[in-house]
């Protein structure tokens, strides 16, 4: 499969230098950082990537508000988004699935599957 | 270098923590004997700073507990007295060195780096990077079995580099560990050597550089080639990813690593000022959010200890109500204990998954002593699920429970222990209290026989041991006993059933298979190792095992065809069949719960998660034996 171009928005800069490798590791995809959820947006709109790697709790403009920004913009509209995010209880599954993400990661995330963990969602085939 | 600094004089110990910390030292530091004893047992350190005269358990009682449990590391002891007899008293009890207060602080750390030396000069064993050998012993180096003359700085950086492989030194820090304070060296000075010591490898025959330059931190032992380290057998391509994987891992960690110290001290400052202060809302909030970061981080750098310590602070900082009371002592157990995890190296984890499926603890303590609270925050840390009761009667209503929702089970802990140890100063429990206890125990074997309880006790001679024993207690620990110890004696009884249960590992890789045998060793399992797959049936149908544990990919027959095999026997319907396999996508999981499988787990393993996983197998087979048995009587 073609080389896929993944937009990962977390404010932890260890965490994007850790999802970067495995995503190149073990899928080969490319990915590129934003540490904000402003900066995330923008980087959307410019480089639109195949999807976006959100993480939830984020100061400032958290996830789920980022998620939204995304949703109303006709230019982001379409890229499908992953939700990162530590456990959750059923009441906050209920909330990412109602806003419509394509799907959600659990934190601490297997790193050497991640990439077939977003395929699966995201009906790609690796 | 980490020192443990046990003394209750707050002004003296305010001043010392900032001077070590100067020096580059990690610095705990505990107010009172007990505690000592329980962090000196609980975790690693280089040294001990005790003071004589201590609250409770006086520093010299700690110090001949601690040589009489074979405490090893350099104590050296604080103390106003200074009679010639009093020196003679402190050495006896075990101290290596002396220091009457009060002292010139520089002379207490030069007393420090010099107990220091001495240890890691005694430090022995022979140390390699590869084919490179450094022997302590000899103080002589060897490549390939050739001598590599180094001098005598550039011996010790080297050693230094062996001894930490992980860790990353400044040139500040190496000047401090290698130098001594009289030298007036400068941080080129360490640049000369550090040229000096590559230079004289490369010329020994070492084509990749030993000692790696991490840009703007400093110098750290790098990864011997991996073609050079193993042995014949060519790496299939997700362990070189894994490799790969690794190295990339640390690389970040060093360089974030600071980022979770700086949240953790922040947690750690507001532990320590809660009791005056107090804790603001929005202190809460931040502190709440604090560990939420380091949950995420740690665990995505498979910190698995420090990532589940973490969630348990943040769901402790959850109530919109302040921090209780009786909370406090337990938030500063857990941020002390997440400060150690910190220190471990990163690791490839099974991400969410990873946490082992451990026991469910209920700790009766009526004495809400500090010394569960370490243990809690210990529990917490390997992935037990521990509850306290601070009353018999709430214990009671615990283990009643709410009724369970029909055709489901009750759900009991796994575990109840017991802490029948009085207060510090006189761990002899009072009369009153004692036979409260002692009822509970009674009446807790009685209604639940099948509930293992562990009892902790100061009074654990023959008679009391029996009368323990007969009152149903599975186990009893004789107190002093350190936290670590505890919950290895916990893991023992609950799954004390299951001790040479037989266990069939089933892998083409012969030198994995040695690898899970000695994993599995400590276990006291009956294990037979298989390699060759085509020789299954015989050697299952003369061992029978209780568990069987199938890697997937293997010449001859896979896995998944003998777990089918297995499965169309209408005798081997229910035994336990667990996949260990190097493939963790979602087919190969599908497909191998679809041919029969009971658990699925992804290489690599993490510590202890193959044994829980195994346990717990065991566990459930071991039920549905004993239903099926009383079925058909």
């Amino acid at each position: 499969m073609t080389s896929k171009l993944i937009l990962v928005i977390d404010d932890e800069e260890s965490i994007q230098k850790v999802v970067k490798l495995s995503l190149k590791l073990e899928a080969n995809w490319e990915s590129i950082c934003a540490s904000s959820g402003r900066e995330g947006f923008s980087q959307a709109q410019t480089q639109q990537p195949d999807a976006i790697l959100l993480d939830v709790m984020m100061p400032e403009i958290d996830g789920i508000k980022t998620f939204e920004m995304l949703n109303n913009n006709l230019q982001t509209q379409t890229i499908p988004v992953i939700l990162l995010t530590a456990k959750t209880g059923t009441a906050e599954k209920r909330l990412f699935q109602k806003i419509g993400a394509t799907g959600v990661i659990t934190k601490p995330f297997n790193p050497l599957t991640l990439a077939s963990q977003m395929a699966r969602l995201l009906g790609w085939r690796l | 270098m980490k020192i443990l600094l046990i003394d209750d004089d707050n002004a003296l110990a305010e001043v010392l923590l900032q001077q070590l910390a100067v020096q580059n030292y990690i610095v705990d530091r505990v107010a009172d004997g007990e505690m000592g004893w329980s962090y000196a047992s609980t975790f690693d350190y280089d040294l001990i700073v005790l003071d004589w005269m201590l609250p409770q358990l006086d520093g010299l009682q700690l110090c001949e507990r601690l040589r009489e449990a074979g405490y090893g590391v350099p104590i050296l002891l604080l103390t106003a007295k200074e009679q010639q007899t009093d020196k003679i008293r402190g050495l006896e009890a075990g101290a290596d060195d002396y220091l009457v207060k009060p002292f010139d602080i520089t002379e207490l750390l030069v007393r420090i780096r010099v107990l220091m030396r001495r240890t890691s000069n005694e430090a022995q064993s022979s140390l390699a990077w590869g084919d490179l050998r450094l022997d302590p012993a000899s103080c002589s180096v060897t490549y390939q079995g050739r001598p590599v003359t180094l001098t005598a700085k550039e011996y010790s950086l080297l050693e230094l580099f062996l001894r930490h492989g992980h860790q990353v030194f400044s040139a500040t820090t190496l000047l401090d560990q290698i130098w001594s304070s009289d030298e007036f060296p400068s941080e080129a000075t360490v640049r000369s050597h550090i040229r000096g010591l590559r230079q004289k490898l490369k010329t020994a025959g070492i084509s990749t550089n030993v000692i790696e330059t991490i840009r703007g931190l400093g110098y750290r032992l790098n990864t011997p080639s991996l073609t050079a380290a193993l042995p014949t057998r060519t790496q299939s391509p997700p362990r070189d990813h894994q490799a790969q994987y690794l190295a990339g891992l640390i690389q970040a960690w060093q360089a974030h690593k600071n980022e979770s110290v700086e949240r953790w001290n922040y947690l750690l400052h507001l532990s320590q000022t809660l009791p005056e202060r107090g804790m603001s809302e929005q202190q809460r909030m931040q502190a709440k959010q604090m560990a939420h970061s380091l949950a995420g981080t740690l665990g995505t750098f498979g910190l698995m200890e420090g990532y589940r310590l973490a969630l348990q602070i943040q769901q402790l900082l959850q109530s919109a109500s302040a921090i209780l009371p009786k909370q406090i002592a337990q938030f500063r157990a857990l941020v002390t204990t997440l400060g150690h995890a910190l220190d471990q190296p990163p690791q490839l984890a099974n991400g969410a998954e990873d946490t082992p499926h451990a026991a469910k603890l209920l700790i009766v303590d009526i004495n809400q002593a500090p010394y569960i609270q370490q243990l809690m925050a210990l529990a917490v840390a390997q992935g037990f699920t521990p509850e306290v009761a601070a009353s018999t009667d709430g214990a009671l209503q615990t283990l009643s429970g709410p009724a369970p929702k029909p055709g489901e089970p009750m759900s009991l802990p796994d575990l109840v222990l017991v802490n029948l140890v009085g207060g510090e100063a006189d761990p002899i429990l009072d009369e009153t209290s004692s036979q409260i206890l002692l009822k509970f125990i009674t009446t807790l074997n009685q209604r639940w026989p099948q509930l293992p309880t562990v009892l902790i006790t100061p009074q654990a001679d023959f008679g009391n041991r029996l009368d323990l024993v007969r009152r149903g207690s599975a186990m009893v620990l004789e107190y002093p006993v350190s936290p670590k110890e505890v919950l290895e004696a916990i893991v023992q009884t609950t799954y004390l059933n299951y001790r040479h249960s037989k266990i069939m590992l089933v892998d083409d890789d012969s030198l994995y298979l040695q690898q899970l045998v000695q994993l599995l060793q400590p276990w006291h399992f009956q294990i037979t190792p298989l390699a060759n797959s085509k020789r299954f049936w015989t050697l299952f149908t003369q061992t029978m095992p209780d568990v069987i544990v199938l890697d997937i990919e293997m010449p001859g027959v896979n896995g998944f065809e003998l777990c089918k095999v297995l499965r169309s026997h209408p005798r081997w319907q229910h035994v336990p069949i667990i996949f260990l396999s190097v493939h963790g996508d979602p087919d190969s999981q599908s497909r191998a719960f679809a041919v029969g499988a009971d658990d699925y787990i992804t290489k690599p393993i993490q510590g202890q998660n193959l044994v829980f996983r195994i346990l717990n197998r065991l566990k459930r087979y071991h039920a549905w034996r004993a239903q099926e048995s009383i079925a058909s009587a």
